[in-house]
Formats: C-alpha cells, structure tokens, sequence
C-alpha cells in the first residue's frame, strides 16, 4: 500500500475506552474499538466505496472532506472470540476503498453463535463518493451523500436520508425507509415495507412483495410502484408530462395527487373509486381527465391497477 | 580461518550478524584471499540489486481469489457434520507427533500381543474338559458421546445459512409469481404468450449460468420485477421503467 502513496494518519485501537456508536445506544460498552483515518492522494480523490459488512451494523456519513475516517466496534463474549473477527480496509488506485469484514473459521476456533458477536462500522466519506454498500442482519445508513450508491441487506433495515444521484436498494425481509432522495430511486423489497418520504428525482421505482410501499411528498417524473400482497398508499406531485404506474396483485391503491397540469388517469380495479372526478368506463378500465390540455403538450399520464383488489384516486388542490 | 569456514559463514558476515572477534577474524581472511573476497563481493552485489528492485504488489485478483477460496472451504467446512469437524481438529492437533506416536503404538502392539499371547494360554482349556461357549452375546460397541453430539452453531454456518435462505426466499417468491403469471397468460394473445416464455427461458438460462450468491439473487430480483408487471398488468415485454433501467 505504500505505492498508492495512502497515509495512515491515526490508528487508535482502544478498549473499552470509546464512545458508543450512534448507531445503536442499548448496545454494551464494546470491548475493542478502533479509528483509522486515510487521506487520498494527491489529486486522486475517493471516488467510491465497497464495504461490506456480514456481522453487524454499517453507518455512512457525507461531509464535506476528502478523508475517510472508519470507526469499529467489535463485540464478543471473550477475548477468543473478538480475535477471530477482522476489518479489512483496502484502498485502490483507481480511488475505490473497499472495506470488509470477516470471521475466523476452520477447525481451530472455539464456535459462537452470531448472536454472541458482531462488528459495527461507522464510516465518514467524502459527499461525493459513490456508496456500495451490504449487510445482511444489521442496520444500513446512509446520509448525506452526493452520488448515490447501491445498497443490499438481507434481513437488516434500509435507512437512506439526504441522497442525491441514483440510489438502488435491495433488500429481502428488512424494512426500507428513504427519505431525501433527489435522484432516481429503484427501491426492491421481498418481503417488507418502503416507505418514501421527499422523493423528488426524475425516476422513481418501487416493488414489493410480501410489503406495503408508502410513499409521502413524492415529485418524481416517472413513478413505477409495484407490490404484489401489500397495499399501496401514496401523496405525490405529479410533474407536467409526468408518468405514473402503480400497480398491485392483491393490494389496495390509494393515490392522491396534486397535479400542476393536465392529467389523464385510468384505473381498473375490483372497485374503483375516483372520489368526485368525473369519469368514463370502458371494459374494465375507469378513466378521467382532470384539466385541459394546452397546445400539443402531452398531458401527464397515470395508470392504476389491482387485480384483486380496490383503487381510490383523489386530485388534491 | 579456512575458506570453508569463511564461506559458511558469508552471509551472516553481509547482515552484521557475527560477533565482534569472528567478524574480524573473516574480515582478516578477506583481506587476505582473493577467491573469499570475490565470492563475498558477488553476493553483497546480488543483495544490492535486490534491494533496488521496485515493490511488487500481488494483484488484486489474487487476493480477491485466495479470499473466496478461504471462504469455500469455510462454507464446506460448516456444512460437514459435527463428527467429522471434531474427528479433523483432533487429526489435525496430534499430526505432528506422528512419528512419536507410530513407535508408542507398535510398542502398545507389541505389548498387547504378548499378554494375549500369555492370556490364552493361561485360558487354555485341560484336556478332557469342555470347550467355552463360542457364541456368547457381547456388550455393544459404544460410540464415544463426545464423538457423536453435534457442534454448536458457529457464525461462520449461520451466514452461510443466511445467503442459502436468502436465495431461496427469492426462488420461492419467483416460483409463485411464475404461476400468477401463468394464470394471466391463459388471456393472452399468441404473440404475448410467445413473448412471456421467451422470457421467461431467458430468465431461466440467466439463473442457471449465474454464480450462486449474489449473483443469482440479482438475476432473480430482476424475474420479479418482470413477473410482477406480467401478472398484474400483463406487461410482457418488460417495458417498465425498471426494465429500461436495466436489474436493480
């Protein structure tokens, strides 16, 4: 590493000395702590990172710097165990820093459930650098980033605030929250929630599975919701030339939009109610303008659709 | 001093190594031989051209492959029965008194053979008397407990039960999508049922070429997407915003 000409400016391994991670005040007093802090070189700023972390919670703060600072808490029963857990941080010369952390195995280590142990990560990034980031049972934040980033968990909450650039969540049984977000949002759950809140980018996608998607202050151009069980609760803003499709299996759609322009809407549903829209019916579909159109301008189009289930829509003025 | 002494002991001389009084004493034998001190030359020559030579990282690859190595072979581990987890460590900790071992064990053989030896024919029936039953019932083998009882879950196992269940909560949520969507495709035009298996063997050749993990999860996530929109609005042709936007 000395080629990449990386400067380790402090390594401070600690015990029991540090402050709790802010992640999580219930935790103990962890028993190994440690900061390190790396300054890119010169003119070759961090563009991105790739951390993962299997064995606990994982933290990512924008601000505005160049270095990174990563903060560990390691918790186990006993010194034996803490020994066996490792963070690796690696930096690259193209301006990746990848961070990971592992666990001893093999036929040596005396074995502990993982309930017993985990590996909480705080990291202050650059605002520009782009996030990659997983986890699989803990916690997921990420703030105050510029670039966007793309973050998986298996079972562990997604929490996204104040995010500019492209954002991709995936994630199989843990909540997703994202609140911010003004760039395009492709949110994916399995089996658990999204909820948006403040979403203003030009795209933004949402599925579910086994999960409800709500969905506040949303002014995206292009809005795709999707569940395939859970009910779809959304107040957006629909831009002039906007597109929206939300759409549901079994789950109940309830859409109130503030238009600033024309708007033709069309749903079908077991029952569709338009609330006191005019409407028209053809086969299955319930359709409505709202507004006239102005020249050749296309009106602003929204689709709704539950197989088996209800759709409300209501123009909010 | 011989120029075989001098010569075994060169390298420790070039590292500062030797004590004061042999120091000096191959120092006086390099004056004063021309073969030594040529020999002593070439080899601090060689050392200073290896220490100029630039530092050699090892490629990214290498570690990266090392790493997912390590991993497997941690996964199978986990996935072998407790057993033989315990039977390896313990092969593993006395391996290196194997030697010692295999001469107690014959010396234990040996012994062993003599006293059976001796007890059989302490046991040797008199002529005239009868024979022991040969068909007496024996106690049961016992396996040893410690052998037998299962380890206790260890993290490494429990991750690599995570990624297993995370993929198959994904294929099971697939498979129950396909039939939603089999179910609308009983209303579909020719040229949409033509569409959706076409893609749908796609998905399936992704799926089958894909690395398990990450890798296939991913591929999985975008069969959802697509699944979803064809069971719901019998969207086929993936012309979602997800679908131009490339998997998520």
């Amino acid at each position: 590493m000395k080629r990449l000409a990386i400067v380790v400016v402090m390594l401070v391994p600690a015990v029991a000395l540090a402050d709790k991670p802010k992640t999580d005040s219930k935790k103990p007093d962890a028993p190994e702590h440690a900061v390190i802090e790396i300054k890119p070189k010169a003119d070759h700023p961090f563009k991105q990172l790739a951390i993962e972390n299997t064995l606990g919670d994982l933290r990512v703060e924008g601000y505005d710097g160049d270095n990174i600072t990563v903060e560990t808490w390691k918790y186990a029963p006993d010194e034996d165990t803490v020994d066996r857990l490792h963070v690796a941080l690696m930096p690259s010369p193209d301006g990746t820093v990848r961070l990971v952390t592992s666990v001893d195995g093999g036929r040596e280590v005396k074995p502990a459930p993982r309930a017993a142990m985990h590996v909480d990560v705080l990291m202050r990034v650059p605002r520009n650098a782009r996030i990659e980031a997983a986890v699989t049972a803990g916690k997921l934040s990420v703030t105050n980033v510029d670039s966007g980033g793309d973050l998986d968990s298996s079972s562990g909450e997604i929490v996204v605030s104040n995010v500019a650039g492209e954002l991709f969540t995936h994630s199989v049984t843990g909540h997703t929250s994202i609140v911010q977000a003004f760039g395009s949002v492709d949110a994916a759950t399995v089996d658990s929630d999204v909820s948006l809140d403040t979403i203003g980018g030009e795209k933004l996608v949402a599925s579910a599975n086994q999960g409800r998607i709500e969905g506040r202050r949303v002014s995206s151009r292009e809005i795709e919701l999707t569940t395939t069980d859970g009910r779809i609760a959304l107040e957006a803003e629909l831009a002039l030339h906007g597109h929206m499709i939300i759409s549901s299996l079994h789950g109940d759609i309830d859409v109130r939009l503030r238009s600033h322009g024309p708007v033709v809407a069309r749903a079908r549903g077991v029952k569709v109610d338009f609330r006191n829209v005019p409407t028209t019916r053809q086969n299955d579909w319930v359709t409505a303008a709202i507004g006239r159109a102005v020249g050749s301008d296309p009106m602003a189009m929204v689709e709704l659709q539950s197989r088996f289930a209800n759709v409300q829509f209501a123009i909010v003025q | 001093m011989k120029c075989d002494d001098v010569r075994s002991k060169l390298t420790a001389y070039l590292d500062g190594e030797l004590e004061d009084t042999r120091g000096s004493a191959v120092r006086g034998h390099l004056r004063g031989c021309d073969a030594c001190r040529a020999m002593a030359s070439d080899e601090a020559e060689l050392r200073d051209g290896l220490r100029a030579l630039p530092p050699l990282d090892p490629p990214n690859a290498l570690w990266s492959g090392i790493q997912a190595r390590l991993a497997a072979e941690e996964v199978a581990d986990s996935e072998r029965p407790g057993w033989r987890r315990a039977l390896t460590r313990v092969a593993a900790r006395w391996r290196p008194m194997a030697p010692q071992l295999a001469l107690g064990t014959m010396a234990l053989a040996i012994a062993v053979l003599v006293l059976a030896v001796r007890y059989r024919d302490s046991r040797q029936p008199e002529p005239g008397t009868a024979p022991l039953a040969g068909n007496a019932p024996t106690a049961p083998v016992q396996q040893p407990l410690a052998m037998m009882a299962p380890m206790p879950g260890d993290v490494i196992a429990e991750l690599a039960s995570d990624r297993a269940d995370r993929t198959a909560t994904y294929q099971h949520v697939a498979d129950a999508l396909v039939e939603d969507a089999m179910t609308a495709r009983a209303n579909w035009p020719d040229d949409h049922k033509q569409a959706f298996d076409t893609k749908l063997a796609a998905f399936k050749a992704e799926l089958a070429a894909a690395p398990e993990g990450r890798g296939r999860d991913k591929v999985y996530r975008s069969m959802i997407r697509y699944l979803q929109n064809a069971a719901i609005r019998d969207e086929v042709s993936a012309t979602s915003l997800a679908g131009t936007r490339g998997a998520p």
